[in-house]
């Protein structure tokens, strides 16, 4: 075990991460264990399960991102993939968008393979560009013209969704290294998914303990000011701890942890409402207590791009 | 052999592309290891249904089990229907009864089946209905339960696979897809047409269960 862990052989900074990490869940494992010994509410139920998934998806993420960087780009694809399937799942599109719904599929495989290769230059406009103009192209060559505004326009924004965005935390590790920062992609990666996915608790945990505003009830109802602003600044302060993962200043941590929880809550109301529109709660049901893969990386679909533009601004 | 060959083309093979590609989720399934011969009852829309519902069937069985299909459909040629037999185990019967002799008898071939101790995969729609609608059942699979008291008949609901390859359409495409295996209908001493309605409602009411509406057909 221990050659094993040698062999791996993590910078600290990273070592910290996961003790942290872990560390959060045994304490709210411990916490949601005893609650559930003076008293059984409803809201216990969910959080325990919720509680279960973050363990598993904990788990399964550490390893992918620690065994070796292939797993990482493998694993990151292949959330896309699963994002993107339930995305198709649940949307209402014509017979004939068949042809473009696999070459959104195929896009997959390139867009991954451009993140590993490091060309960033195709990379950054591979779907934006290139994609944007083949699919409606696509669309077009099947000759059925009813409608094909619609699956225009949401095909490729299916993409940017689910595979442009998050294919951004794939380039993090491709990115060359800093002298004098050990961390690496792998600390980037490890800084933005922490920092969004601890956003989305945050928000959560602020909303029901204090929530009473509502600021986009129509959209979703579960998402209060209080809770929005209370995650906020926790957000910005578990960042500005978390910054020894980064290569940036105080200030700039501060800038970027900011712009992460709100770009995070943008995500998260958009999803949200593609899901109003087609009449569903959860974009799946693959993860117990959180939905589908999609409500989970919402945010992520958007704070990515953001983080990873600004690292680079800042750092490179 | 024929049984490890099998093993591999569904359990390994299909099983793996249905469950991680395509998405497919199968509920309910393990009660098929109660039976020794069973009839499997589905709504069918696709044709990918009869080989996510073997991918289901316990491993000992698979020889044994055949899924019933249209012989002017898939048998068209030699070539069609070995194929369809070789890597499906289809059983190809026809479509409507001809007129001479009992050797053509769809639901003759299918009882003679069940007395050979196998099982069958059978879709009483008769043909690939509309999706997220169920067209009304035909009377065959009545008829069988009726001549084979003895064995169970599973309702089986499969939702969201018209997603994964539509009618008329060549291209397959991942989908989210579940399979709800229902409680085993032991037939006792109803008439065919008490069966088919039982059948019939079994499926309804795994289609209809609020808690399996997530995926839209």
């Amino acid at each position: 075990m221990d050659k094993l862990i040698k062999s791996i052989n993590l910078p600290g900074e990273i070592q910290v991460v996961i003790s942290v990490i872990v560390g959060i869940l045994v304490l709210s494992t411990l916490l949601f264990w005893t609650w559930g010994l003076f008293s059984k509410p409803k809201v216990l139920t969910e959080l325990k399960t919720r509680t279960k998934s973050w363990w598993l998806m904990a788990t399964l993420f550490l390893l992918a991102a620690v065994i070796s960087p292939i797993i990482t780009y493998i694993g990151i694809g292949f959330l896309s993939f699963a994002a993107l399937r339930e995305f198709y799942s649940v949307i209402r599109l014509r017979r004939s968008d068949r042809v473009g719904m696999l070459w959104c599929y195929l896009a997959i495989p390139i867009q991954y393979y451009l993140a590993y290769m490091g060309w960033y230059g195709v990379f950054i406009i591979f779907i934006p560009v290139f994609m944007f103009v083949w699919i409606p192209f696509v669309l077009v060559l099947s000759g059925e013209t009813k409608m094909i505004m619609t699956s225009m326009a949401g095909l490729p924004t299916s993409l940017m969704f689910c595979v442009f965005g998050i294919s951004h935390m794939a380039y993090l590790i491709s990115l060359p290294e800093i002298e004098g920062f050990s961390a690496g992609g792998k600390g980037l990666l490890l800084f933005l998914i922490f920092i969004t996915q601890i956003n989305d608790v945050m928000q959560f945990i602020w909303g029901k303990l204090f929530g009473s505003h509502k600021i986009l009830p129509k959209v979703s109802p579960n998402k209060t000011w209080e809770g929005f602003i209370g995650g906020l600044l926790s957000t910005v302060v578990i960042g500005y701890f978390m910054r020894f993962l980064t290569p940036l200043n105080d200030w700039q941590v501060i800038i970027i942890s900011f712009l992460i929880a709100g770009v995070g809550f943008m995500g998260d109301v958009v999803v949200s409402a593609i899901k109003r529109d087609v009449g569903v709660k959860d974009m799946g049901d693959s993860i117990p207590g959180h939905g589908g893969v999609l409500d989970r990386i919402d945010s992520l679909s958007m704070t990515a791009p953001i983080f990873f533009h600004l690292v680079y601004y800042f750092a490179y | 052999m024929r049984t490890l060959f099998l093993y591999f083309i569904y359990k390994i093979f299909w099983n793996a592309f249905f469950k991680i590609i395509i998405g497919v989720r199968i509920i309910g399934a393990r009660k098929l290891h109660k039976y020794d011969q069973f009839i499997i009852a589905a709504n069918h829309n696709s044709h990918a249904d009869a080989i996510t519902l073997m991918t289901a069937v316990p491993t000992n069985k698979l020889a044994t089990t055949h899924p019933i299909a249209a012989a002017d459909y898939f048998g068209k040629n030699k070539f069609t229907s070995f194929i369809s037999w070789f890597f499906i185990n289809v059983k190809l019967i026809p479509r409507k009864k001809t007129s001479e002799g009992d050797n053509d008898n769809p639901i003759e071939i299918m009882d003679q089946l069940l007395k050979k101790n196998k099982s069958i995969i059978i879709f009483p729609e008769g043909s690939r209905g509309k999706p997220g609608k169920l067209s009304p059942f035909k009377k065959g699979v009545g008829i069988l339960a009726e001549k084979n008291r003895n064995i169970p008949i599973i309702p089986v609901y499969l939702e969201g696979i018209s997603r994964v390859l539509p009618k008329g359409n060549k291209i397959i495409l991942p989908s989210l897809t579940k399979i709800y295996f229902g409680e085993a209908i032991h037939v006792t001493n109803e008439s065919s047409e008490e069966i088919v309605d039982r059948v019939e409602k079994a499926i309804h009411q795994l289609k209809d269960n609020p808690k399996h509406k997530l995926i839209n057909d």
